[in-house]
């Protein structure tokens, strides 16, 4: 695993970020993804908002939506 | 960085801006247990005494449902029924997931065949019906469900219906001014004639809720969405109502709150006359025609309704509940939630 980027792994595929830190929130927003509806996961520890990420980090974005009828 | 627990020195994993609160692991597992309650004694959906019977899909809702009923020492055991959705082989996955929990909680798990109880699977009953596949499936399950429960003799029906469910169902209701579909929405209907109870327990709780929760716990859950749903219009109503939510923070609580508080006893009183039940002509179940939606909607697709084909599962001791945590956490698919098996 690199050192030099952000990792962060949605629905099986893999982003990659090259920013040296960033906000939960921050990375939601640049995956079009909504705060209200997903988790974030690093090394197994669930993560708010406001956390901050950083190079190196590998995170797994889980999404709760679920839906029919 | 990162919120504190608002009830302990712990770093918090959720913060919930519609109760303005910060909360840990722990703690949250905690709260979840008790907002459980609290729905349920508020409600009077469900006693002690009472066998209830937990609509389980594999997803997070209803597994985490039919885990805190279990924790909170209600009588509870799991229905799955099996679609026979192929596709990713998402039935005999979501399958799996209901029997992995029957194995951790250790209570039976009852699994009916659609395609053994009326001739064919979900999805050729879809290919062949003109309704939307959500709709079609959604009329059977209902109807398996409540006659399922009705045949074994259990006193109340639970399905994980959560906000997001129920605020997307209300607009989408208010939307095409559906008043009769307004006047059933509750998180309870009361069982009557041929009905048994039905309840909601989580219909407090965001999807994000539920999710935590099942993750906490380490219930294994299918994530995938049924392969019908994927463009369903109820996934497009949450996304606007979660765009609401996060520019006004309660706003689906409040949405749904206040319509049961409000608004849906004015529909339900104008309704109610109207409707009269009798038993249909077919399957001898309740309905307000003479044959019941079920068996005009079989009928119509070319099935034959033979009876519900029930198989009861098991459970058997099976993975440690140590472990599984990090088994939820890591990957839904991970070989710890393939462990359990029909015996």
């Amino acid at each position: 695993m690199g050192d030099n980027v952000l990792r962060a792994i949605f629905r099986g595929k893999v982003y990659e970020f090259e920013e040296e830190k960033m906000k939960v929130r921050e990375l939601l927003k640049r995956l079009n993804l909504s705060p209200e509806s997903t988790l974030v996961v690093r090394d197994n520890e669930v993560l708010t908002e406001d956390e901050l990420l950083k190079r190196g980090d590998e995170v797994r974005i889980i999404s709760a939506i679920s839906g029919g009828s | 960085m990162g919120y504190k627990c608002k009830l302990c020195p712990s770093k918090a994993v959720i913060y919930m801006r519609q109760h303005r609160l910060a909360l840990c692991s722990g703690c949250y597992v905690q709260w979840f247990a008790k907002q459980t309650q609290r729905s349920i004694s508020e409600m009077r959906m469900l006693r002690r005494d009472e066998r209830v019977l937990v609509a389980v899909s594999g997803g997070k809702d209803s597994l985490s449902l039919w885990y805190v009923l279990s924790e909170l020492g209600y009588d509870a055991e799991g229905l799955y029924i099996d679609l026979g959705i192929s596709d990713l082989g998402y039935s005999e996955r979501s399958k799996t997931y209901a029997m992995h929990l029957a194995d951790k909680l250790m209570r039976p798990l009852h699994i009916v065949s659609v395609s053994k109880s009326v001739g064919k699977a979900i999805p050729e009953l879809v290919r062949r019906s003109d309704r939307s596949p959500c709709s079609l499936c959604g009329l059977i399950k209902r109807y398996i469900m409540n006659r399922f429960a009705i045949e074994g003799g259990f006193d109340v029906l639970a399905t994980g219906h959560n906000l997001d469910d129920e605020a997307a169902t209300l607009l989408s209701n208010v939307l095409h001014w559906q008043v009769g579909y307004l006047a059933r929405q509750s998180p309870i209907l009361m069982e009557r004639d041929g009905f048994v109870r039905r309840i909601k327990p989580f219909y407090r709780f965001t999807e994000k809720e539920t999710a935590l929760y099942a993750l906490l716990n380490g219930i294994a859950y299918i994530e995938d969405e049924c392969p019908y749903s994927v463009d369903a219009t109820t996934i497009f109503l949450k996304g606007i109502l979660n765009q609401l939510e996060e520019r006004m923070p309660g706003t689906k609580l409040q949405f749904y709150n206040n319509f049961l508080a409000h608004a849906r006893e004015l529909f339900e009183r104008e309704q109610a006359p109207k409707v009269q039940l009798r038993q249909c002509s077919i399957c001898s179940m309740p309905t307000a025609e003479c044959v019941c939606a079920f068996c005009r909607a079989i009928e119509r697709v070319g099935g034959t309704f033979v009876g519900l084909n029930v198989v009861r599962y098991e459970p058997k001791q099976c993975g440690a509940s140590s472990q599984s945590t990090k088994a939820a956490m890591t990957a839904e698919g991970d070989d710890n939630g393939e462990q359990c098996r029909l015996a």
